[in-house]
């Protein structure tokens, strides 16, 4: 049973269909890397699959660890492990960023029936991860998001992740927004993150993300439907052709 | 005037006869009874006689005042209420109020009357003076109610007009020039019904001398089972160099109302910060007029409200520039759940002397439900042509980006709301400095705010 199998999924926005029978299935211990040009679905695919409201989903399923997730409230598909690195993180004055990530921390632990954490064990772990991510304590204590950089944004989306330790990571265009050391460094967060129970769905425009996370299979989402899945050779290929040849004959009228 | 000051029978020993058998033929308008005794010093009668022809030629406001357009009355004529007697409390009565808790000189209030045994100025400072009265006010108080902008204020402010006809309790706080009184000083005002609903008229003087300082935290509320109507005054006098810092915490019942107005006239270089806090009560108006008298004065007036299904808060503040090289700065956020009701009003005159005006102004309400409404209306009245004047005024819901990014974080709908009011509301707590009241402001605020989240959102 893979982590992540999703069915036949058709998704609209306003009654406009986005998805349009979209399979895929995201094993553990895997990096599933999706590409495809703007408009082709991406950003509905992770929505969809973190419980954005504002979607309707009007045919298939989406199924985490077997269970049928579809209608689900965002805040139980976090509590059961699922986590959406946002391409925009949303600014949120007047809302601590350390204590925001404490109660969803708690949050989480509390779904599974654990106590809260010891303040010393979540400092622990919040500075362990600001280090490796090269964030400066002045801004965990800033609001969340408020103010933060584009590179910054990221960082701490991925420095969220690292703390709330998920089982599935949508990662929505990680590298839009940063330069190329930010990226590193957010790239080397993702990667300490891989491991044999972990699965990974990694959105991205371009190869360059996928030169430091490197994917184990590669999709080609265009029009609402994966076009095509192979090794990370498909991404070089894509590269050089461009997305003209995986363009279904209907949709490219 | 002062001579036709009127008489009428029943002022002390009809006190709790009904509201409409105590009233003479000639129909005065409601709740102007009962006059106090003809044995007042002239200045005073002449005062009350004044006030008592603006009431009484002015009546209980009606939505056909400009002034009350958006703020209706009417149920408080209809509501049988008669005059508060002068009732006592004991200690169990005062901790079923919701009163701030912290640690401070407190003076106690019922219905007006200054309570002693209940009252604790044992830690008192040197230089300042607190003083109840309880029949009429002492003379003390004489150039407060007297000046000039605080007694022409009467002619704007009728339900300010029917407390200076009426009012025969409450308190005098003067500090003596030059001294700065550190620990703020905690007034507890409440109102109780025993016998039916009743009304009540208490007077606050604060007046303070040339350069002195004091941080002034009052919790006003409500207590009985019957429904309480405060129309409460604060004059507010501060000298040149004064700073005057109030802190109030509005809390009724919710069959209770409350017209609260502030008087304060501010001379050279003085410094009024007023942050009020309504949550609670079926009609609460905390009406503020502050008028800049001398060069370089500074008035600070703000509010956080909340506003449930069968509340009305309004906040009318009114800033009035009258010296040059003076700043106001007005700022003010709501929140509104169910179909509760808030009204916005926000004057800042700017006078013909008043060059070098800074005056701004800013007003923020979030709904959380469709049914609730706010009305708003800014006012600039400038007549000089050196002023820097703002204001902004914006209403709005909860942000769903903002919630389903801190629900995709493992929160749940119900707490991301409260942590999305309560970011709505921190910057307004900033400026108190005094930490034990902080900590009872924010405690003050959670609970309202979970009690109008749950109610939005029943679990």
């Amino acid at each position: 049973m893979a982590l992540l199998e999703i069915e036949n999924l058709h998704a609209s926005i306003d009654d406009k269909p986005i998805l349009k029978g979209l399979t895929l299935a995201v094993e553990a211990g895997k990096v599933h890397a999706i590409m495809g040009p703007n408009g082709s679905g991406k950003s509905t695919l992770s929505a969809v699959i973190a419980g954005r409201p504002g979607y309707r989903i009007t045919e298939g399923t989406i199924r985490y660890r077997g269970e049928d997730i579809t209608g689900m409230d965002p805040e139980k598909r976090a509590q059961a492990g699922i986590f959406l690195s946002f391409q925009h993180p949303v600014e949120i004055p007047g809302v601590a960023f350390t204590t925001f990530l404490k109660s969803a921390i708690n949050a989480q632990r509390k779904a599974r029936g654990e106590g809260e954490i010891e303040i010393t064990e979540f400092l622990k772990k919040i500075k362990q991860a600001a280090r490796d991510l090269e964030i400066p304590d002045a801004m965990l204590k800033r609001a969340l998001n408020t103010g933060f950089s584009g590179g910054e944004k990221k960082r701490a989306e991925v420095l969220q992740m690292t703390v709330l330790e998920p089982t599935l990571m949508i990662l929505d265009e990680l590298d839009s927004g940063l330069d190329i050391d930010a990226l590193r460094i957010a790239a080397e967060g993702v990667n300490r993150l891989r491991s044999p129970e972990r699965g990974f769905l990694c959105i991205t425009h371009y190869q360059r993300l996928l030169d430091l996370i490197v994917p184990d299979v590669v999709h080609i989402l265009v029009d609402g439907r994966i076009q095509r899945t192979g090794d990370p050779s498909l991404a070089l290929e894509l590269e050089e052709r461009g997305y003209g040849d995986f363009i279904p004959a209907q949709a490219g009228q | 005037m002062g001579t036709s000051f009127p008489l009428r029978q029943g002022s002390k020993s009809d006190m709790t006869s009904p509201a409409h058998s105590s009233r003479s033929a000639e129909a005065l308008p409601p709740f102007l009874y009962p006059l106090p005794a003809d044995t007042e010093p002239d200045w005073l009668k002449d005062l009350r006689a004044r006030a008592f022809d603006i009431y009484h030629a002015h009546g209980l406001p009606t939505r056909r005042h400009e002034a009350w357009r958006y703020t209706d009355l009417s149920f408080l004529a209809e509501t049988p209420f008669t005059p508060s007697p002068s009732v006592t409390l004991d200690r169990n009565g005062l901790e079923s109020a919701e009163i701030l808790s912290f640690s401070a000189p407190r003076i106690v209030l019922v219905n007006g009357h200054f309570c002693e045994h209940l009252s604790n100025l044992s830690a008192l400072e040197l230089g300042i003076s607190i003083q109840g009265f309880d029949a009429s006010p002492p003379d003390s108080v004489r150039s407060a109610l007297e000046r000039g902008s605080l007694s022409r204020a009467l002619d704007t402010f009728p339900m300010a007009a029917l407390n200076t006809a009426l009012f025969q309790s409450g308190l005098v706080i003067t500090v003596e020039p030059g001294v700065a009184i550190r620990t703020p000083i905690h007034v507890v005002s409440l109102a109780l019904s025993s016998h039916g609903p009743h009304f009540s008229v208490p007077r606050i003087v604060v007046h303070l001398q040339k350069g002195a300082s004091l941080s002034l935290v009052e919790s006003l509320g409500s207590l009985g089972a019957e429904p309480t109507f405060a129309n409460s005054v604060t004059s507010v006098l501060l000298d040149e160099g004064a700073h005057l810092s109030t802190t109030r915490l509005v809390r009724e019942r919710p069959d209770s109302s409350r017209i609260e107005t502030t008087l304060a006239d501010l001379g050279p270089d003085a410094r009024y910060d007023n942050l009020t806090l309504v949550f609670g009560g079926r009609l609460v108006r905390n009406e503020v007029y502050a008028t800049l008298n001398g060069a370089g004065a500074h008035a600070e007036v703000r509010g956080i409200y909340g506003a449930r299904t069968g509340e009305h808060v309004d906040n009318t503040i009114f800033v009035d520039h009258v010296a040059p090289q003076a700043t106001s700065g007005q700022l003010f956020k709501g929140v509104l759940g169910g179909t509760g009701r808030a009204v916005f009003q926000g004057r800042i005159n700017v006078g013909r002397g008043a060059s070098g005006t800074d005056g701004q102004q800013l007003h923020k309400a979030m709904l959380l439900s469709r049914g609730a409404e706010v009305d708003i209306k800014p006012e600039l009245y400038i007549y000089n042509d050196d002023v820097a004047c703002s204001h902004g005024a914006t209403v709005g819901e909860l942000d769903e980006d903002a919630l389903f990014y801190l629900q995709s974080r493992g929160l749940t709908r119900e707490v991301a709301r409260s942590l999305l009011v309560e970011a709505f509301l921190s910057d307004m707590l900033e400026v108190v400095s005094h930490a034990p009241l902080r900590e009872a402001l924010e405690s003050s605020i959670n609970t309202w705010k979970q009690d109008v989240l749950s109610a939005e959102h029943p679990s």
